[in-house]
């Protein structure tokens, strides 16, 4: 698999596009066979706290998570994470409701993975406030984004926000962002870390 | 609100405006004293549209005070779309100007004479009606700015569309917002035909001179009404998420669930919903800039502010920020995902003034019959302009989507009591499902929406986690949902209330200080359940039985992908609903 490292550092409005990546869902390393719990707290380095108080609504594979404690990640899991929803829908889908037995057919059945605990892909989404509120973070930890992904990404972008780009730098070389872009699309996987200047 | 305005359509030499005391009702607002009205006035077996129906408009209990949230405006009748009672409410300004002019309702009876149309001013010197005839087949913009120019900018209009004049069973009505635009709509089951059917156009409320209410108890009300505030701003439902993304923000939530209906039911997910996303939505709203862009409320005293304002690509107004449903309607249901052709679609249904879920229900059911392809939205904004000319295609598409079903032959058609399903697929989540198919009103979330049986204590404890018992949890939420809409107050509080018990108490609080009463959460239950009784008998006297209370057959046959899942609740369950 061909992959190369990518860090930037950006002002906030095209940070702001990169946190909107965070809907569509965006590959993270972590612990493959841990509980989502600490995959959130170990590996994201969220506290338990903001876990347990403000990730109310979770989703592992499409379904609705009641305790991330005992829900397990495996190779290529997407997890979708989002603060308290509105909607009779949100009160059913956040963790443990009251209401949590209307979408029975779609929660999370606990289930011992067997998997001997590495490191791995999960595809990671953030919704509501999350992107504004740990998308920060998870984009300085890195983001693995497809190359060509990366392209259609800033070919998107119109040239004043690509402007909006005080440093880039591929394996440790400056770059021009523009010129980065296209030459991505050749790599397979870009491990993209992004900053706020 | 002591007094209730009624107008006889039908008078003899034209129609006649009575003032009563509010007598009988008096004590009820809302939806309690629409299904009141109608439950005891109108006859079951009348014709939706005949001279026996009745069109009641009421603010709620609470409407015209200094409460927040406050300004609904339930609106009801015998429905033409489902033959069964119905109550829609809507945002906007004239229920709490209704509510300080004192009418706790009004009443539109009888039948005029054949082409008539009239508008009805209110101010506080009294009532007039005037003809409409310069106001005939416009749509709600036009109509208002027509009204503006007679009557000045300090006044709320509800108002029809040519949608309403042709009585289609998709038609709304519709209520100003606080910049006098006909964005906020009673949009289900068709309230609108039944205006056009008493022949009017529009009323014009002036609530010039009136003062706001006052509480029997103003220092217990102040008191009250600030920990009410306090508690829905701390709340990260109604102080946070709503206000920086609005309803929208459920796309990607219920999308990630497997139960965001795509492409009439089709599917459970929609590749590209992250385009129409609440969180695309408000970024594009941001970006565009504008006055009110991304947060917005829908009516002085909402603190919420979930609503916003869509300006097009040029920075010119072109609706009110479509909600959720709607950007499902338009959107994800005909497999479109541009944000600027939802916006326009939203913008012709306001104007010819159609429910949006009826009509984006419709135009789904009109692609897989082949009159447009998925995801073509020119096509679906062409099908909705047919409507408001009143082609004879636009007059189908305007009845809704069981009609637009059967003229053209197709089985997937997404409906119970005739009414369209909303947002969110009843196979992934089985509880709503048994909402729709159970409640009085004809499929619709809203109806088990007051996530507050909790705080009510209705139905007792229940193990969230077991799967049994769907039934018993609708039958708590649509007791809830009952009492919270006779209040008058937005359905989204019920989130604050869920996590917040003292949040309720602040309510009750409001309540009782403004009255003069001593309710407690029984008695607000009691309330839900009155006003449910009332509706099923006057449905039962309509000729629906239990057979009536069932999903479409593709529910229980049609597995929903992801998940591959069925409506699996058995009969028996939804029969036990309204066992109490």
């Amino acid at each position: 698999m061909s992959s190369t490292n990518f860090s930037m550092v950006v002002e906030p409005k095209l940070f702001e596009k990169f946190l909107q990546l965070l809907q569509k869902g965006v590959k993270v390393t972590g612990r493959i066979g841990s509980s989502v719990l600490s995959f959130l707290c170990d590996d994201l380095g969220l506290s338990p706290e903001y876990v347990d108080k403000r990730i109310q609504t979770l989703f592992l594979n499409g379904k609705a998570i009641d305790n991330p404690d005992t829900s397990f990640l495996k190779e290529d899991s997407t997890l979708a994470l989002s603060a308290a929803m509105p909607g009779v829908l949100g009160a059913t889908l956040r963790k443990g409701g009251r209401y949590a037995r209307m979408r029975s057919e779609i929660s999370y059945q606990e289930q011992n993975t067997g998997i001997s605990v590495h490191e791995g892909f999960v595809l990671l989404k953030l919704f509501n406030l999350l992107p504004a509120e740990i998308g920060p973070s998870v984009l300085a930890r890195g983001i693995w984004l497809k190359g060509e992904e990366l392209n259609h990404f800033l070919k998107e972008l119109p040239d004043e926000v690509l402007g909006m780009c005080s440093e880039a730098k591929a394996d440790g070389q400056a770059v021009n962002l523009k010129d980065f872009g296209e030459k991505s699309s050749k790599y397979e996987l870009v491990l993209v870390r992004i900053q706020r200047s | 609100m002591d007094k209730i305005l009624r107008i006889n359509m039908g008078a003899a030499g034209g129609p006649k405006a009575t003032v009563t005391p509010v007598g009988a009702y008096a004590g009820l607002g809302g939806r309690a004293m629409t299904s009141g009205i109608v439950s005891k006035e109108v006859p079951p077996l009348c014709h939706p549209l005949g001279e026996d129906n009745k069109l009641v408009i009421a603010p709620g209990m609470l409407s015209g005070t200094t409460a927040a949230m406050s300004g609904r405006l339930s609106v009801g009748c015998k429905s033409p779309l489902t033959g069964g009672i119905k109550e829609a409410n809507a945002g906007g300004q004239p229920s709490q100007m209704l509510a300080r002019l004192g009418y706790a309702a009004i009443v539109l009876e009888g039948k005029p004479k054949e082409g008539a149309l009239y508008k009805v001013l209110i101010n506080k010197d009294g009532v007039k009606i005037t003809s409409a005839d310069n106001l005939k087949m416009l749509g709600n913009y036009d109509t208002v700015e027509k009204i503006k120019a007679e009557f000045g900018e300090k006044i709320g209009v509800i108002s029809i569309g040519p949608a309403g004049e042709m009585k289609l069973a998709a038609a709304s009505i519709a209520c100003t917002d606080m910049e006098l635009r006909p964005t906020r709509h009673a949009g289900r089951g068709g309230v609108g035909a039944v205006m056009g059917s008493k022949g009017v156009k529009a009323i014009v409320i002036d609530d010039a001179g009136a003062k706001m209410r006052s509480p029997k108890d103003p220092e217990a009300f102040k008191d009250a009404t600030k920990r009410w505030v306090e508690g829905l701003r701390k709340h990260p439902v109604t102080g946070q998420g709503l206000p920086a993304y609005g309803t929208n923000v459920l796309t990607n939530v219920i999308n990630e669930a497997g139960g965001y209906p795509t492409k009439n039911f089709m599917w459970g997910r929609f590749d590209t919903c992250s385009k129409i996303s609440g969180e695309t939505q408000a970024a594009l709203e941001n970006q565009r800039g504008g006055e009110g862009s991304a947060t917005h409320g829908c009516h002085r005293g909402c603190i919420i502010r979930c609503s916003g304002t869509f300006y097009n690509k040029d920075g010119q107004y072109l609706t009110k920020q479509p909600e959720y449903e709607t950007v499902w309607a338009h959107g994800g249901n005909c497999g479109i995902d541009d944000l600027d052709s939802i916006a326009m679609l939203d913008r012709l249904d306001d104007d010819f003034g159609v429910d949006t879920i009826e009509m984006g229900a419709t135009i789904g059911v009109a692609m897989e019959a082949g009159l447009a392809k998925f995801g073509d939205a020119k096509a679906a904004i062409a099908l909705v302009k047919e409507v408001g000319k009143g082609t004879p295609l636009g007059r189908i598409l305007g009845s809704g989507a069981a009609v637009t079903g059967k003229v053209f032959g197709v089985e997937r058609v997404p409906v119970v009591k005739g009414q369209s399903m909303p947002a969110y697929d009843p196979r992934g989540v089985q509880g709503i499902g048994v909402t729709y198919a159970t409640t009085t009103m004809g499929a619709d979330h809203t109806a088990g929406y007051a996530v507050t049986a909790n705080v009510l204590g209705v139905g007792g404890k229940v193990d969230p986690l077991k799967p049994e018992g769907q039934a018993e949890l609708s039958r708590n939420l649509q007791i809830a949902t009952a009492a919270v809409d006779s209040t008058g107050m937005c359905l989204f509080i019920a989130f604050a209330i869920l996590d917040q018990p003292d949040t309720f108490q602040a309510l009750l609080d409001s309540i009782n200080a403004f009255f003069g009463l001593k309710l407690t959460a029984d008695d607000v239950t009691a309330l839900g359940k009155s006003v449910l009784k009332k509706e099923r008998d006057f449905n039962a006297a309509a000729g629906f039985t239990s057979k009536h209370d069932r999903l479409p057959d593709f529910f229980k046959k049609e597995p929903l992908p992801p998940h591959n899942v069925t409506f699996k609740v058995t009969d028996k369950d939804l029969d036990s609903v309204f066992n109490w």
